[in-house]
């Protein structure tokens, strides 16, 4: 159906998991969500329960780790870490939407020349 | 079981999560001002699918398969529940499907995987001669004193036991108890070491105990041990009388040893039986001979080995009747020979019904799967991926043909009960005791009701969700102008399918129906209404004189021909009909002048009365039959020439070119019960007409002698009388008594009988494949109807607008019919050829007709034609009572 936007957003989300993870340290669920929402300015239209799936394919990958811990009103929150394999995956996945980025910023910079 | 606890607890906490993410959402709403409701269900659209998130957990964590199949399976009893009368159909047909298959399998694996119940079984051979008198390359029975000549000088076998069979009378000791008719074999005392069994009870033959002039002894059969001693231990040591000779026995066979017979009860060693003339032999072809090989020696090196031992001994003695080498082959072979082809042939027959069933089955499924369209789109909605509702589809047909499965077990088992019931006799139904559960038989059972069931499950599967548009079967409401065009397509090839393995299997079993009648209608040579076959055995002890044999049978012809409603007596050594190989055969030679043939020659021959070619209504075309006085006063001391009567067969190829009617031939036989040799003359006083021993084979060169020369004392009665009654035989009986009390009469059925019995392998076969034809037939019949029926109530409303358009009904019904003829006449088309090519492997299975017969072909597809109309005429006649407004008006 619109499967082609949905692997696009799905790729960034877990980018910018990663990278918000990277930045902040341990965060639970909830946190990532209001931290991606505060950065982006809001500018996102984001299905929070899909920073959940994101969580799950990251933690299959051993990206990131979960542990159990307490949050700030003393609940107890599942908090996630990046790991030094999802740091490397961060570089790489960073450089690759550098590239992407650029290439694709070029074409539409030349495409508006035109 | 720890890991679904497991996995129910990683549930519980991404729920936890969840729910803590929705709270905390919600509370930063209220903030905002809302109200707690709003909040809410703010919380939740700003989450999203929870359903989705829950499954990808599942799917994404370890090991969901178990879990997920155990949600499925629960899933797919229910479902199987929900609709009672779909499942049993289901149920119903997979069972015949595997039942039959069941049921071939228990004799595949008891004949042919399983022949040979001893240790080490691949290294048991069988030795022939090749080639005796020249009498075609046909492997013989072996001469004793071959067998003895090999036994000391073998070097590749390890083993070796020469085995011979005999009708015995059994009684005991004492007086009172009743004596019965037993199978023994005489055998080497190395047989059951051979073999590699030992008998239960008691001890086997020692090598001093198988010498002549030994103390007899006997090991008994368990059954035997059973019936005649109540399982007593004292059986041991106790004597039996076997032919009124006493025997000590000495043990006990386990209950399931049946070697060389399952009729056999009891051995005893050969050299005491066999009179020691008989044991200097080279020419007289007796004994089966089995070896087992030395531990690194080949079956070829065995056969190079007694095959230059044959040689050699013909080499210097090439007037006797021996073989001109030897012939080694695996023991298994010899008992599957024949038989393999037959069960592979049936094997074949059970896979195409098997197949049937699952065309069928699958088609069931697809005709419900297209109703499930729905339920698979709201499942689908609901964030179950493509292979989770294949999978959930695919456990039900499993689940199901596990069930028919399990019934066809039951079913197959009891199949092969009936059969060793209905035909004991069959040579390729294995022991009674091989129809217990065997595990091989299970496992195959379960394993292909398990291929069945994923073969019917998958194609159903894969069709109802390939074409899977969510959002458009949520709104159809399950009922368009036309059916699905793939689904129909998919049918009618599952169709043509079903209508082309039927043609095959029709064809097969027509064949196998027409060469069966034309085996029965066969003229044998003589008729068979009106006659009725006896048997009785005279005890050596009391007929061990020719004349006292020579007295008592003129007395029973007698006694019988007084007997009211009897028009002939004929009595003779070996049934006027029998199975091949069970009447004796002879060396002889013929005289041209003075001299006597170089050759040896070898005939089969009986022993007959005056009265038998009249009662047999065997005609004697040229010369005379035997009077009264042909075979009386032979005397062995000095032979007198004697009458012989020879058959067509015997003229044609002995006297290819001359009148036989007065030569000589000459006999070199064992007299005077077996203690010397002599040379008996015979002058042919006539020329009978031809019997088949069977149908399939041409006629036996065979000679007749006097039978009341008094030689044989095993009697073969045949009474011709006026009518087709069984009351005779009661007579007969009592007549038989008031000559001789104690012999004990047994056999006793009509010429009929004993004819069906040579044709019981043929006959079971046809039964066998007809039924499955039969089950095919009607599998694919439901099949045709269940298509045509299910494409009239899809396409009501199309038929529906071609009435209120002006369609006749007449129209209309062949619209309909030609919608089951189209894939009835395609599967016609391709089952014809495939059939053609299937049955040339027939060809040995048939009898007087050729596998490509001409009115089989053409019978079966109009046949199968026929019963396509009738399947389709009450969807088309329904479909013609369409109401024209009804069909409009719907949605």
């Amino acid at each position: 159906m619109n499967g082609a936007r949905a692997e696009l957003l799905q790729g960034t989300l877990d980018l910018m998991v990663l990278k918000t993870l990277d930045v902040m340290g341990p965060l639970h669920g909830f946190g990532i969500a209001r931290r991606i929402e505060q950065v982006s300015e809001n500018a996102l239209q984001l299905n929070e329960g899909t920073v959940y799936a994101s969580l799950l394919r990251l933690q299959q990958k051993a990206w990131i780790s979960a542990k159990w811990g307490a949050s700030g009103n003393n609940r107890k929150a599942k908090f996630y870490a990046i790991t030094p394999s999802g740091r490397k995956q961060l570089v790489r996945e960073m450089e690759n939407w550098d590239r992407t980025a650029g290439a694709v910023g070029r074409v539409l910079g030349m495409a508006a020349k035109a | 079981m720890w890991r679904f606890l497991a996995g129910n607890r990683a549930e519980r906490e991404l729920n936890a999560e969840i729910e803590d993410h929705l709270r905390l959402l919600a509370e930063r709403f209220i903030d905002q001002g809302l109200s707690p409701e709003e909040a809410r269900h703010a919380a939740r659209r700003q989450f999203g699918g929870i359903a989705q998130l829950q499954e990808q957990h599942r799917d994404g964590r370890g090991l969901p398969v178990v879990e997920n199949l155990w949600r499925d399976l629960t899933f797919s009893l229910r479902m199987i529940r929900k609709q009672p009368g779909f499942s049993l159909l289901v149920i119903g047909i997979l069972a015949l499907g595997l039942g039959a298959n069941t049921a071939i399998f228990t004799l595949v694996n008891g004949v042919l995987l399983h022949p040979l119940p001893f240790a080490h079984p691949e290294d048991l051979v069988a030795v022939f001669e090749r080639n005796v008198n020249n009498n075609s390359d046909f492997d013989s029975a072996v001469a004793p004193a071959n067998y003895l000549d090999w036994q000391q000088q073998t070097t590749t076998l390890d083993r070796i036991a020469g085995i011979s069979y005999a009708r015995m009378n059994l009684s005991g000791v004492t007086e009172s108890d009743r004596p019965e008719r037993i199978d023994v074999c005489a055998c080497s005392a190395s047989l059951f070491d051979t073999l590699g069994v030992m008998p239960a009870i008691g001890r086997e033959f020692r090598p001093e105990e198988d010498r002549p002039g030994a103390p007899p002894v006997v090991v008994i059969s368990h059954d035997l041990w059973k019936h005649r001693f109540m399982e007593s231990p004292r059986a041991l040591s106790s004597a039996i009388k076997l032919d009124s000779r006493l025997y000590t026995v000495i043990g006990v066979m386990p209950p399931d040893f049946r070697y060389p017979a399952r009729s056999i009860q009891a051995w005893i060693p050969i050299e005491t039986w066999l009179p020691p003339v008989v044991l200097q032999a080279h020419d007289n072809h007796l004994l089966t001979v089995i070896g087992r090989l030395r531990t690194g020696a080949s079956v070829e090196q065995a056969n190079a080995e007694i095959d230059g031992m044959v040689r050699r001994y013909k080499s210097q003695h090439s007037q006797e009747a021996i073989g001109t080498g030897a012939h080694v082959v695996p023991l298994a072979e010899v008992t599957v020979k024949g038989v393999r082809k037959l069960l592979l042939f049936l094997s074949g027959a059970v896979s195409c019904v098997l197949l049937i069933a699952c065309v069928n089955v699958a088609n069931l499924l697809l005709s419900r799967a297209a109703g499930r369209q729905r339920e698979v789109a709201i499942r689908t909605a609901l964030g179950a991926s493509r292979v989770r509702v294949v999978r959930q589809l695919l456990i039900e047909s499993v689940v199901l043909s596990l069930l028919g499965g399990l019934a066809g077990l039951l079913l197959g088992l009891d199949l092969v009960h009936h059969l060793t019931v209905w035909a004991p006799g069959a040579t390729w139904l294995p022991e009674a005791a091989t129809t217990r559960l065997e595990p091989w038989v299970f496992l195959f059972s379960s394993s292909i009701a398990l291929v069945a069931g994923a073969i019917a499950g998958l194609f159903p599967a894969l069709q109802i969700t390939s074409s899977l548009d969510v959002a458009g079967n949520l709104k159809d409401s399950g009922r368009s102008a036309t059916p699905g065009r793939s689904l129909s397509r998919f049918r009618e090839i599952l169709v043509v399918a079903e209508v082309a393995i039927s043609l095959i299997l029709l064809v097969a079993a027509g064949l196998l129906i027409r060469s069966f009648g034309h085996l029965v209608s066969t003229d044998l040579g003589l008729p068979t209404s009106n006659r009725l076959t006896m048997q009785l055995s005279l005890p050596d002890a009391r007929y061990h004189e020719r004349t006292q044999v020579s007295n008592f049978l003129q007395q029973l012809t007698g006694q019988l021909q007084s007997i009211p409603g009897v028009i002939a007596v004929g009595l003779s050594s070996c049934p006027a009909i029998t199975l091949p190989g069970f009447c004796p055969d002879s060396a002889f030679q013929i005289e041209h002048g003075a001299a006597p043939s170089r050759r040896p020659m070898d005939a089969q021959y009986r022993g007959v009365s005056p009265g038998f070619f009249h009662a047999a209504g065997i005609p004697v075309l040229r010369g005379r039959s035997f009077t009264p006085s042909d075979g009386i006063g032979v005397d062995d001391k000095r032979p007198l020439p004697g009458a012989v009567v020879i058959n067509q067969a015997f003229a044609r190829k002995f006297f290819p070119s001359e009148d036989p009617l007065s030569h000589f031939i000459r006999l070199d036989w064992f007299v005077g019960n077996n203690t010397e040799r002599s040379v008996l003359r015979y002058r042919i006083v006539g020329i009978s007409g031809d019997v088949l021993e069977r149908p399939q084979s041409p006629a036996q060169p065979t000679f007749y002698l006097p039978l009341l020369d008094g030689d044989s004392t095993e009697i073969s009665i045949i009474l011709h009388t006026e009518t087709r009654s069984a009351a005779v035989a009661a007579t007969a009986r009592s007549a038989i008594r008031r000559v001789d009390p104690d012999l004990a009469v047994f056999a006793v059925q009509s010429m009929e009988e004993s004819r069906s019995e040579t044709t019981l392998d043929q006959k079971l076969l046809m039964a066998l494949l007809a039924a499955f034809a039969g089950i095919a037939v009607v599998l694919a019949t439901v099949g045709l109807y269940g298509v045509v029926s299910w494409g009239v109530c899809q396409s009501a409303k199309e038929i529906a607008i071609r009435i209120a358009l002006g369609a006749t009904s007449r129209e209309v019904h062949w619209m309909v019919l030609l919608r089951g003829l189209r894939p009835a006449c395609l599967g016609i088309a391709i089952g014809v050829p495939v059939a053609a090519f299937i049955t040339r492997l027939m060809r040995g299975l048939l009898f007087d007709i050729g596998p490509m017969d001409p009115a089989t072909f053409a019978f079966v597809p109009a046949m199968l034609l026929t019963i396509t109309v009738l399947a389709c005429s009450v969807p088309a006649i329904r479909a013609t009572r369409v109401d024209p407004t009804a069909g409009l008006r719907v949605d």
